[in-house]
């Protein structure tokens, strides 16, 4: 399809899905037993297809997960099924979730949030969190991911309408909508293409970024809080030998806030490392480092120092700091977190 | 906008540009030129006819007597003192101490007032409201750029200056109403880490307008940046109600009941008036709630009522309790209707 045909196609799914909302259909197929289907804008068929591809376990018991902008419910109740412990979050109150839920005897516990008031100190963290095509219906996309970031402490799926084939380019961009500009609805404001996607989930505090599928308009990414390739072991050629806030220059080290970033003064680290493949673990959480190189200050010129941004959900207290490149993993440098400011 | 190819040229002369500006800065700590009188001028990265020339393209009144000015992301603080010389009343914000603005102050026997604070900090309730608000060269510096606009209209009563990077050379798009911003993760822009966003101008004038400004008007537009004004009012309010336009109702848009906050995600109201041609769009139909300006998202039939629907957000730095709603379409301006505004949520 041509980018305009793509355009008008969305366009034109968007007044249908609103009109067979308008004439009483649930946004969700959900599956209540007794051959009793809910009928849904997205027929059962797509989206226990959708749920396939998110590739999640199928044994789900133990996991503590949240779905943020839940509507009718159908991944809190999918979740719960595959044996998860569900909290569901929407802007609103969806009266078709209660029904379901109580179709269902679901536990599921819900809250009336905007994804802006999800905080830890609210809702905990959740090993698993859901962000399916909530993020282009926000006006501050990124400050979003920082919130889902920020409650996640293993991965999160993060789905999205993307502009892929909506423009020649391929520079991390997003488009806005002043108004109804996207799919005829007003609550849509931007839309980012893939790689901008990943790199604000990567800057919003995600260690790592996959793609999980992509489709003409849609597309949904796997973001981790960890590494997948730490060392066994310590390593004794790669020492860290100080930790400073990278803002302040000093051991303050606020858990968040616009001067929570550190400089890692490490012994060891060959002159060649980038900073693509040098890893940083602060609190068990991993984290991109920014910048590696040499050290600003001549006097150091036998070190390498990383800065990198602390990441996000941290406790207060002890927290212990490590880096690792090509197999090699230095020792564990403790730092004490202290509260930071909101920004 | 004229058919721009994606330029490599030109950011290859941003980055040289910004690393020669760090060079400069390094060197003399000032990145403002300002004069301090008796011939002593600070040795800025930035040349003092450059910044002077800066201010007078924003076409400001030369007396700003009686005004309040609030220079946000002010740094070495030529343009808060710039301002103070004609006579406005200034505050100035950012988000470190920037020292030499302290010996600017001094060295001037400036009263201009500092606070240390994040964009996302600059509320009305802490600083109250501004007839001019300068925010000059902040936007792609933060994460949050909407957001940050949403905080400036807020402490804006009147109108603010919005300098920023912008991208209409660097970035290719499919037509020129498409409003794009381009992600910088680390230090693709100018080889600086704290470079977050570039949107192009139209993007800029959108988001603007969706913070809560009225009208945007782009001031001036070079190779890699744009400035704007940005208004809080309207400017062709007709002078007399005409009997024809009439406010019937002010509901919530959103909870459709009558409790109306000023603030959060609810803060969108639904006015349903009789007498509103029925060729009326949001492009001619203009709402002004408790003396600010307000862009209407939605004109169309209210029901099958006769009456016509105007869905508007609420415009933000409203004060609790009574407000006058007014509507007009060209020369027929509606009755003041009042509202009762409560507190919202803060999202």
């Amino acid at each position: 399809m041509s980018n305009r045909e793509l355009r008008e196609h969305v366009t034109q799914t968007g007044v249908e899905q609103n009109q067979m909302l308008l004439d009483g259909s649930w946004w969700h197929s959900i599956d209540l037993g007794g051959g009793l289907v809910t009928p849904g804008v997205h027929s059962l068929a797509e989206l226990q297809n959708l749920y396939r591809s998110m590739e999640l376990p199928d044994d789900l018991s133990g996991k503590t997960l949240l779905d943020i902008g839940c509507w009718d419910g159908f991944y809190t109740f999918e979740t719960e099924r595959h044996g998860a412990q569900v909290t569901a979050v929407d802007c609103w109150r969806p009266g078709n979730f209660f029904a379901a839920r109580e179709a269902l005897k679901s536990k599921a516990g819900f809250h009336e949030l905007s994804v802006y008031d999800i905080a830890k100190e609210k809702v905990g963290a959740s090993d698993i969190v859901l962000f399916m095509g909530v993020l282009y219906h926000l006006r501050h996309p990124l400050l979003a991911l920082e919130r889902v970031c920020e409650v996640t402490s293993d991965f999160a799926i993060i789905e999205s309408h993307v502009i892929d084939k909506m423009r020649a380019g391929d520079e991390p961009a997003m488009e806005f909508y002043e108004f109804d500009e996207l799919g005829g609805m007003y609550d849509n404001w931007w839309a980012p293409n893939v790689e901008c996607m990943a790199q604000m989930t990567r800057s919003a505090g995600f260690a790592r970024v996959e793609l999980l599928y992509q489709s003409d308009t849609r597309a949904a990414v796997k973001a981790y809080r960890k590494w997948n390739d730490k060392p066994a072991s310590i390593s004794p050629s790669l020492i860290i030998r100080d930790v400073i806030n990278a803002t302040t220059y000093d051991h303050y080290f606020p858990r968040q806030g616009r001067q929570s970033f550190l400089s890692i003064w490490i012994e060891g680290l060959p002159r060649t490392a980038r900073r693509w493949d040098v890893r940083v673990e602060v609190g068990g959480f991993g984290i991109h480092p920014a910048y590696v190189g040499p050290p600003g200050d001549p006097e150091l010129s036998a070190l390498m120092q990383i800065n990198a941004p602390m990441p996000p959900g941290l406790e207060l207290g002890k927290a212990a700091v490590q880096v690792w490149h090509s197999g090699e993993l230095s020792n564990a440098f403790q730092i004490d977190l202290v509260e930071g400011a909101q920004w | 906008m004229t058919t721009i190819s994606k330029d490599n040229e030109l950011r290859q002369i941003l980055d040289n540009t910004a690393a020669i500006q760090r060079d400069a800065l390094n060197m003399t700590g000032w990145w403002h030129s300002i004069d301090l009188g008796n011939g002593a001028i600070t040795p800025g990265a930035h040349q003092i006819e450059e910044l002077r020339d800066n201010y007078a393209k924003f076409l400001l009144p030369d007396d700003l007597s009686g005004k309040r000015a609030l220079d946000i992301g002010c740094w070495d603080g030529f343009y808060t003192f710039e301002a103070e010389r004609h006579g406005a009343e200034v505050t100035s914000v950012d988000c470190w101490r920037p020292e030499k603005f302290f010996v600017a102050r001094q060295a001037l026997n400036s009263s201009a007032d500092f606070h240390e604070l994040s964009v996302y900090e600059v509320t009305k309730e802490k600083l109250g409201a501004f007839d001019v608000v300068f925010f000059l060269g902040v936007l792609y510096h933060v994460k949050h750029p909407l957001l940050a606009l949403e905080q400036v209209c807020e402490v804006t009563r009147d109108v603010a200056i919005i300098e920023t990077h912008q991208i209409d050379n660097l970035f290719e798009t499919q037509h020129s109403a498409m409003a794009v911003m381009e992600f910088y993760e680390l230090d693709e822009l100018g080889g600086q880490y704290d470079n977050w966003w570039g949107p192009n101008t139209e993007c800029l004038v959108q988001m603007t307008r969706a913070a809560g400004f009225v009208r945007v008007e782009v001031m001036r537009r070079q190779a890699s940046r744009v400035v704007i004004k940005a208004y809080r009012h309207w400017n062709d309010q007709p002078i007399e109600a005409s009997p024809s336009l009439k406010i019937v109702d002010v509901l919530n848009a959103v909870t459709l009941d009558h409790t109306l906050p000023r603030r959060g995600r609810h803060a969108v109201f639904a006015l349903s008036v009789a007498g509103l041609p029925a060729d009326a769009t949001r492009d001619t139909v203009r709402v002004e709630i408790g003396g600010f300006g307000a862009k209407p998202v939605y004109v169309g039939a209210w029901g099958d009522q006769g009456n016509m629907q105007i869905n508007v957000p609420v415009p933000p730095g409203l004060e609790l309790g009574k407000n006058v709603v007014r509507v007009w379409n060209g020369t027929q301006l509606s009755n003041d209707f009042e509202i009762e505004l409560v507190e919202g949520g803060q999202w």
